[in-house]
């Protein structure tokens, strides 16, 4: 029975980690207004505890891994940090192509 | 007569006829000239048409010439832009979807610290803290935070902040697991790298010896959620091996160890509302039973067994918008003796022996503190990278009710400059007003240099 509870328990996180990744890529496509929103919670939330860094600090991919870890220092909802990184990889992009 | 008017009237026409005719013969003469005229133009007009076809022909055939050479540029450019399409897409595909990415993070600071009195100015080396965040997907993030620093005797100590696996479960959850910064205030968790924090060092009570715990192993629950368009409520709800009794009666230490000594968990964490206009109110309750056997101590003495209640409660305020940073923040913990007959026995040691197992202590601390940038007042390149700021705290700490001799009122004054978002210069002077007469005050002249990357 408790093999069964902890094979349950497994099975529904893992679920909800899929649902979640899914959710994100196609969040991406389908909300034009992601990277405006991210803006916004970009300047209300970082500079909460320090100062805004510029997007150009980081790399896309650092900004991911670095947001993720402030989601979860600040306990900040998943749905903004998404938002956040949507927008400063947009704006690292537009760097780029100037 | 008649016949007269009658022959009038018969050639009269015979006359009009003439008359016209004649007019007619002579006008077609000259419509006759017109048309070789009108001819002769267009047979001109014709000829330059003629040689404008043939320039335009030329023209034609030179353009579809170029055309059919631009359309094979082309064609060679679209096989170039293709292939480099897929190289890059391939390469793309690497650099921004791997599974795993990370991140190297962390500070540094270096100072300089004068104290009044007979100590001696020392430069510090500060400490160096690189912090290591590796991501799957977003899945599961591990980080840990190493505390690398010199000693007063110029040993290189090292520890480990905090260490712990983090799986994204929800947008709304995570759930860490290992060793991770106490969630308990504001301080510990977010403010004190030197990068971030406004002030050189941490307010009165939030070091060793304090009543902030810095961290604990075990298990937390923790995430956001915006409850409206203006409101975030944010939870840390933490179960962990907890604190332990220090070896000083007013000392607990609150560090997180890697076992338990007694089974029993520590059971708290922090809930708080985050409004979109900066303002953040917090919340934070930590339980634990503090238990320790009987120990021989290096000196021979026997050390009787301790078990006390341990209780600890807070709350924070922070409001952080532009060239504002204002917080502040309350906790307060006691330790409560548990069992009569083990504190009968434990007077009884302490008569016997002179010292003693648990004794009721409590811990209190506050401090507010206010930064404002200039930038907010003047555009000057150099002026507005300033910001003043200045703390109050109180610390508290009483023993059976005696208050003890680090109990004190601090005052901090500082100026900052910030060079870059993550770098700051801090010059400060903070007064330490301790509250027993036997303790000295100190005023200390402070420096640092803090880098955040």
């Amino acid at each position: 029975m408790k093999t069964l509870k902890i094979t349950l328990a497994t099975a529904l996180l893992t679920s909800l980690c899929f649902s979640t990744n899914v959710n994100a890529q196609e969040a991406v496509k389908k909300d034009p207004m992601q990277v405006a929103r991210g803006a916004k919670a970009w300047a209300q939330t970082c500079n909460r505890c320090h100062n805004i860094r510029a997007p150009k600090e980081l790399t896309d991919e650092e900004w991911e891994v670095s947001t993720t870890h402030m989601r979860v220092r600040a306990n900040l909802p998943g749905d903004m940090v998404k938002d956040i990184i949507a927008f400063l990889q947009a704006s690292n992009n537009e760097r780029i192509e100037k | 007569m008649y016949q007269i008017f009658k022959k009038r009237i018969l050639y009269a026409p015979l006359l009009t006829c003439a008359l016209v005719i004649s007019y007619s013969q002579a006008h077609s003469q000259e419509t006759t000239i017109d048309v070789d005229d009108k001819i002769d133009e267009l047979d001109d007009k014709i000829d330059e048409l003629e040689l404008l076809k043939k320039d335009l022909i030329g023209l034609k055939n030179n353009l579809e010439k170029k055309e059919e050479t631009i359309r094979d540029k082309e064609n060679k450019l679209d096989g170039e832009i293709r292939s480099i399409n897929s190289l890059r897409n391939s390469m793309s595909v690497r650099e921004s979807e791997p599974f795993s990415k990370w991140h190297l993070a962390g500070y540094a600071d270096i100072g300089f610290e004068s104290i009044s009195g007979d100590t001696n100015d020392s430069f510090l080396a500060g400490k160096f803290n690189p912090s290591f965040h590796f991501q799957f997907k977003d899945w599961i993030m591990f980080e840990s935070e190493l505390e690398i620093e010199t000693s007063n005797d110029g040993e290189t100590e090292l520890a480990l902040e905090y260490s712990q696996l983090n799986f994204l479960v929800h947008d709304n959850l995570t759930i860490v697991a290992g060793k991770f910064l106490s969630p308990i205030g504001q301080f510990q968790e977010r403010l004190h790298p030197s990068w971030i924090n406004r002030s050189i060092n941490g307010p009165a009570g939030f070091g060793h010896g304090g009543v902030q715990p810095s961290s604990d192993v075990g298990i937390m629950l923790r995430g956001g959620v915006s409850t409206s368009d203006d409101l975030i409520f944010t939870y840390s709800l933490a179960a962990g091996n907890g604190p332990r009794f220090g070896h000083d009666e007013d000392e607990l230490e609150l560090e997180g160890f890697g076992r338990d000594n007694d089974s029993n968990k520590s059971f708290g964490g922090r809930i708080a509302l985050v409004h979109s206009s900066s303002l953040e109110f917090g919340f934070s309750y930590l339980n634990a039973g503090l238990n320790a056997e009987e120990e021989l101590l290096e000196d021979g003495d026997l050390e009787p067994a301790k078990n006390a209640d341990y209780r600890l409660w807070g709350a924070d305020l922070a409001y952080s918008k532009g060239p504002w940073d204002i917080r502040a923040e309350y906790l307060n913990s006691k330790t409560t003796p548990t069992g009569m007959l083990l504190e009968e026995e434990v007077e009884e040691e302490e008569e016997e022996e002179g010292h003693g197992g648990a004794e009721p202590v409590n811990w209190k601390t506050w401090y507010a503190q206010i930064a404002y940038r200039l930038s907010e007042i003047t555009d000057h390149p150099i002026l507005a990278k300033i910001e003043p700021v200045v703390r109050y705290g109180q610390f508290r700490v009483r023993v059976e009710d005696t208050l003890i001799s680090n109990s004190e009122n601090r005052w901090n004054f500082g100026v900052n400059y910030w060079a870059a978002p993550t770098i700051v210069i801090k010059a400060g002077i903070e007064r330490r007003n301790y509250i027993l007469p036997e303790r000295t005050d100190e005023t200390r002249y402070l420096m640092q240099l803090a880098y955040g990357f």
